[in-house]
């Protein structure tokens, strides 16, 4: 009967080496913890009866922002009971995807939309709500090692396979005075398509125009040298699990699978710990557009952390229901006013008061 | 009703008309021979079904790449460059690797269980394996990533070291780095298809007849030559069906690869080193992709249905040239 048990045995630490990964809910602790002072000047939001409200509003798109999500509708059903919101996060394409094809009333997401695909948005014109903003950290693995800072020059040439081991002059050059040994460096990237790659990218091709050839994108070609893992999870798991592995992650996922990060440099000069404050000041930093897109990637400002995401809500402009017009300016008002105040609980840097105020300013043209 | 009784005699010859008997009475096996005749077309009809609208979807890629498409390996979704040979060296590197893996043990337990185990320990056997083959791939796919992969990486590393003086095994067993890579993603599929293969050759060795197992051993051989000289000879057709079902599954395999290869398309000697294979690319990005990307990702699935098509003739010539050197 020894096999059987054996058998349960190795079920045993499949599944709780699966717990492992979201095992306790420390990123909210750390990152709560982080943003005292990340809380600015809260702009009020427009004066709207929720419980007056009805319909179902649906949404899908990006999973980076669905952790928010979940929680502000959460909290947005219990004032107005007469709404439904579900929300899929599908990936940021898909979302728009989804939005241009009227399958949706709003799409996340962590991108614009492109100009070749502009004419397929049937519904005309579409307004972006940005709704919350936060660090991709650069995690790694290094036994002995637990403070290093990287410029960006420096991990453009570690993502592109041109540093390949820990003693290498150029990361020595950014940390003086830590021990490196001469372990072979692991890169990990997303094997999938991903906002969190195509935003890390477009920050090294951004900030380190000269070493980084590989362009940005959903996915790039990665040198061979590197290697994938499945989601922000698989690549945190990967980089907890290997000595010597460096990979980009998001907040949450580095948080939980306790691994160490990294401090960036910005472009004042400044090594930036990836916390949610430097995310806020790298919002502050970023110049606004006047359909509020902006790029918060290596924005200026001493204490902006240079990688940071956007992630906006769109919506088409002319609703052709009232009902669902009134819905949709109910959800994003409660989204942008205290859905600021639960962001840091979950993981996201809340929007600076003036950004707050100017996408609040852009409800009232939704009609 | 059909009409038993003998033709009465006429006083002619009696024809082959007298003796089919009532017409009417042939109405169910008419029935019956059309259904399986649709049911056996039907199958053909599917897979050229398949086939074609896959080959269709696939041609915006096969157009612009050419045979680029299977020949070079820039595969830069990004770029629009879609070139697979990388890709689809990763997929036959593992699959080759799970069969090496898998036949010598299968046939060991398949004979175990059919020639040596005592009958108790032969239902344990014949249970787990059942149990086995019903664990879902993605499990093998996690436990192979958070369980095995940091062991094998230790593994690997101080194979690496000890053949790093030998100039061929040098480049075979190299470092690694994180543990995933091609030999990672192979002993996982092997294990997979072991079930499988085990499960279909104890079936065949079961049906060598015992007679000439007896005749072997009276005559004086030992139980290894008579497994030699009787069992295999016997199961050479289903011991190659069994491997090619093995092989059709591990080619296929998505997740599990998916969640131990690496991600890094790259033809390389190096089994300890990551590379990607068909079935994962396809999973991992087919819900992003749009227009020469999505058409891209399925050519890689006509290109493993090619493939698959490809070694299954290959297999069956290899056992009609067997049996006729056989003379049987």
């Amino acid at each position: 009967m020894a096999l059987p048990v054996a058998l349960l045995a190795i079920l045993g630490l499949v599944v709780s080496a699966c717990g492992d990964d979201k095992k306790d809910d420390t990123a909210s602790s750390d990152t709560t913890a982080a943003t005292a002072d990340s809380t600015t000047t809260t702009a009020p939001g427009l004066d709207i009866d929720y419980a007056s409200l009805t319909g179902t509003l649906n949404g899908s798109g990006s999973s980076f922002q669905d952790a928010l999500e979940q929680t502000v509708k959460g909290e947005f059903e219990k004032k107005a009971t007469g709404v439904k919101v579900n929300y899929a996060k599908s990936g940021s394409s898909a979302g728009k995807a989804d939005l241009a094809g009227n399958t949706v009333q709003f799409a996340g997401t962590d991108s614009l939309i492109k100009d070749a695909d502009k004419g397929t948005f049937t519904g005309g014109e579409v307004l972006y709500f940005p709704i919350a903003a936060a660090p991709i950290t650069v995690s790694f693995n290094l036994s002995g090692v637990t403070d290093l800072t990287f410029s960006a020059d420096t991990l453009a040439g570690i993502f592109g396979g041109t540093i390949t081991t820990w003693d290498d002059a150029k990361i020595k050059a950014d940390n003086p005075d830590a021990k490196l040994p001469s372990t072979p460096i692991a890169v990990v990237h997303r094997s999938d398509g991903s906002g969190t790659t195509s935003n890390f990218t477009k920050y090294l091709k951004k900030a380190a125009p000269t070493v980084w050839t590989l362009d940005a994108g959903d996915t790039v070609n990665w040198p061979a040298t590197t290697q994938g893992a499945e989601k922000n999870s698989g690549v945190a798991a990967l980089i907890g699990s290997t000595d010597g592995a460096i990979g980009y992650v998001d907040l949450a996922d580095s948080v939980s699978a306790k691994l160490t990060r990294a401090k960036v440099v910005n472009s004042a000069g400044k090594a930036v710990e990836a916390k949610l404050p430097g995310a806020s000041a790298a919002l502050a930093g970023a110049t606004i557009n006047a359909d509020l897109t902006y790029d918060p990637l290596d924005a200026p400002g001493a204490d902006a952390y240079p990688i940071t995401s956007p992630t906006w809500v769109i919506v088409y402009k002319t609703q052709a229901d009232p009902k669902v017009a009134d819905a949709l300016k109910g959800y994003l008002n409660f989204m942008l006013t205290e859905g600021q105040t639960l962001a840091p609980t979950v993981g996201y840097a809340a929007l600076p008061g003036e950004l707050q105020a100017k996408a609040i300013a852009q409800l009232d043209s939704i009609g | 009703m059909t009409d038993l009784s003998i033709p009465p005699n006429t006083g002619r010859p009696v024809t082959l008309q007298d003796l089919a008997g009532d017409r009417n009475a042939t109405r169910p096996d008419a029935i019956f021979r059309n259904g399986a005749k649709a049911a056996g077309y039907l199958v053909l009809v599917i897979l050229a079904a398949i086939a074609v609208s896959t080959t269709v979807k696939a041609w915006p890629a096969f157009r612009s790449e050419g045979f680029g498409y299977f020949f070079s390996d820039n595969w830069v979704p990004s770029k629009g460059q879609f070139g697979a040979r990388s890709i689809i060296y990763g997929t036959l590197i593992v699959s080759a690797i799970g069969l090496v893996v898998a036949v010598p043990l299968s046939l060991g337990i398949a004979l175990f269980i059919t020639e040596l185990a005592p009958r108790r320990i032969r239902a344990y056997i014949t249970t787990v394996m059942d149990v086995l083959s019903s664990v879902p791939s993605v499990v093998f796919g996690l436990w192979g990533f958070l369980v095995l992969r940091p062991h094998l990486k230790d593994i690997y590393n101080s194979i690496a070291d000890a053949v790093s003086g030998i100039p061929v095994l040098r480049s075979i067993f190299g470092p690694s780095l994180s543990g995933q890579s091609f030999m990672t993603a192979g002993l996982i599929v092997g294990l997979m298809i072991v079930p499988i293969i085990t499960s279909i050759v104890r079936e065949v060795f079961q049906t060598v007849p015992t007679n000439e197992k007896n005749g072997a051993l009276a005559l004086g051989a030992t139980r290894w030559e008579m497994v030699r000289g009787v069992v295999f000879p016997h199961s050479t057709g289903g011991i190659v069906g069994a491997i090619m079902l093995g092989l059709g599954r591990a080619m296929g395999e998505t997740i599990a690869v998916a969640l131990v290869i690496g991600a890094s398309p790259q033809i390389t000697s190096n089994l300890f080193g990551q590379g990607e294979a068909m079935p994962s690319v396809i999973a991992r990005n087919l819900n992003e992709a749009s227009g020469t990307y999505q058409s891209a990702l399925i050519g890689l699935g006509v290109g493993l249905f090619l493939l698959t098509i490809l070694i299954n003739i290959s297999a069956r010539m290899l056992v009609r040239r067997v049996d006729r050197a056989k003379g049987t």
